[in-house]
């Protein structure tokens, strides 16, 4: 049976350390433990889900729109942010699209300052067009603390 | 290491990166390893940003072709899917290529539309992030 966990003196730094199953603690390459003190785990610290822009029957001009999110303020000091996101569209009538696979529009994203920026760009003028028919430009997001 | 109160009224166990004090890092420290107070979501073996077409970067060799995730960054703003919409095509304009010790990006091409005639995502960046997950 191998050795699965590791406290204290490993080379030349002190921690913590356990293997995955089937992994000698003691001698398996990086990525094959399930904790690793020597290495920085990546936290996920604030996730939401936030509408930038409804885009209805009227044309919206080519630009950049966006929304401004206030960050907890226990995680709005942190300055090794990191974060993901996800851009789609809900459609009035519920259908979800994702979409960057479908519009002539982009996500971009940023945390600064205990803000975190949400932003959607129209390369050309937008609007549906058609009566009753609107779609939600959104994002579902996730902040992490990172190493960057 | 510290296994109880970890103040403000938690509970839980905290582990501090070699070399740092787990008592007097502030929470969301990078000198934390693990904190009970939020979820995990990996280990990240390695993180940084890299130049598209500018070659590849190590990391400590894996035993197998972990997984990254990759986002343009323009200096300001993240782009995460940041597709380019362009001839009646879209694509994004970078692919990371892996292995087990190390990741490139590059810029994506095909044989039917020169993309980077539209976008050349050459010497712009790229945040990334390799997992410990294979």
């Amino acid at each position: 049976m191998a050795w699965r966990a590791q406290f204290g003196k490993r080379g030349a730094v002190y921690g913590c350390w356990v293997s995955k199953p089937g992994f000698d603690v003691l001698t398996c390459a990086p990525g094959d433990f399930l904790v690793d003190t020597a290495s920085q785990v990546f936290q996920s610290i604030f996730r939401g889900d936030s509408l930038i822009v409804n885009e209805g029957q009227a044309t919206i001009p080519a630009g950049t729109y966006g929304v401004n999110v206030g960050l907890p303020a226990t995680v709005a000091g942190l300055s090794n942010l990191m974060m993901m996101a996800t851009y789609y569209m809900v459609q009035n009538n519920g259908a979800q699209f994702s979409a960057p696979n479908i519009s002539q529009t982009y996500l971009s994203f940023r945390t600064a300052g205990g803000v975190l920026f949400l932003n959607v760009t129209f390369r050309a003028n937008g609007g549906t067009g058609t009566a009753n028919v609107t779609f939600e430009h959104r994002a579902a997001y996730t902040i992490f603390r990172g190493q960057f | 290491m510290v296994s109880g109160a970890l103040g403000g009224g938690a509970y839980g166990m905290r582990v501090s990166r070699p070399g740092y004090d787990v008592l007097a890092e502030p929470f969301g420290s990078a000198g934390i390893s693990f904190d009970t107070r939020v979820s995990v979501i990996g280990t990240v073996v390695a993180a940084g940003l890299i130049q598209c077409g500018g070659g590849p970067l190590s990391f400590p060799a894996m035993n197998y072709v972990p997984i990254a995730k990759i986002l343009r960054w323009d200096g300001t703003y993240l782009y995460d899917h940041h597709a380019i919409y362009a001839a009646f095509h879209r694509w994004l304009p970078a692919i990371a290529l892996m292995t087990n010790s190390s990741i490139e990006v590059v810029a994506f091409t095909n044989p039917w539309v020169v993309t980077t005639n539209y976008f050349n995502p050459n010497g712009t960046y790229f945040l990334y992030y390799v997992f410990a997950v294979g």
